[in-house]
């Protein structure tokens, strides 16, 4: 992937975390859009994910 | 940083909480609440949809089923007795719900539309493709409810992450749970 990406291995994985990251913000931010508070967001995301 | 306080986050872009303008409203009339109705309408049809779906079985009468409980909701301004505390939008849209289409059941003719509408914009073909698409669940339908309105939640978060790479003019596409690259 990394030589498809014309990237190093490192920089995928960096990447790849940034991304995660990412993700893991903007799904609390849906979920807070449904809820109304930061703590009622992460007790939806528990709820549906885990 | 307070963590119940919806504005703080390491971003510090947290949208507005759509689910507290609506509360904030009760049974006011509102553009704000009715514009965040539109939005999570937008956002939560699907699993509304394939939930009416198991019940009716014409896809049409099924879409036409789905806008009419979105409109119900606002026209009975059910809101008014809701507070923050109690429970969540999720909760709260599906027992509403099956209250809904209990009460479609028992009517004999089609109560006359009025009043203010929400039109929940989506693809009844598209949506029966997605119907399609799923698995034979074995769960039950509160179960399955729950899964579609936590794949609904986590493409808007895939969709939004990549309208960021784009934004910050990183093309590699971002692809979903489901292996598809979307735009």
């Amino acid at each position: 992937m990394a030589v498809q990406l014309g990237l190093t291995t490192n920089a995928v994985a960096a990447n790849v975390r940034r991304l995660r990251l990412n993700l893991r913000e903007l799904t609390l931010n849906e979920a807070l859009k449904i809820t109304t508070t930061v703590a009622d967001a992460e007790d939806e995301l528990r709820a549906l994910f885990s | 940083m307070s963590k119940d306080n919806p504005k703080n986050s390491c971003r510090g872009v947290f949208e507005t909480t759509l689910w507290s303008v609506i509360l904030n409203a009760g049974s006011k009339e509102n553009t704000a609440a009715l514009a965040a109705w539109e939005k999570l309408a937008a956002n939560y049809w699907f699993p509304v949809y394939a939930h009416v779906r198991r019940s009716v079985a014409c896809p049409e009468q099924a879409k036409d089923m789905v806008q009419e409980f979105f409109t119900t909701l606002i026209r009975r301004q059910s809101l008014a007795k809701v507070t923050p505390d109690k429970g969540r939008f999720r909760t709260f849209l599906l027992t509403s719900l099956k209250y809904f289409l209990s009460d479609q059941f028992d009517r004999a003719a089609a109560a006359k539309r009025g009043g203010e509408h929400v039109t929940v914009s989506f693809d009844a073909m598209e949506a029966e493709e997605r119907c399609r698409h799923e698995p034979l669940a074995e769960d039950s339908p509160d179960k399955q409810f729950d899964r579609r309105w936590a794949a609904a939640l986590i493409e808007r978060a895939f969709v939004q992450l990549q309208a960021d790479q784009l934004a910050a003019g990183r093309n590699h596409p971002v692809r979903t749970a489901e292996g598809i690259s979307r735009p």
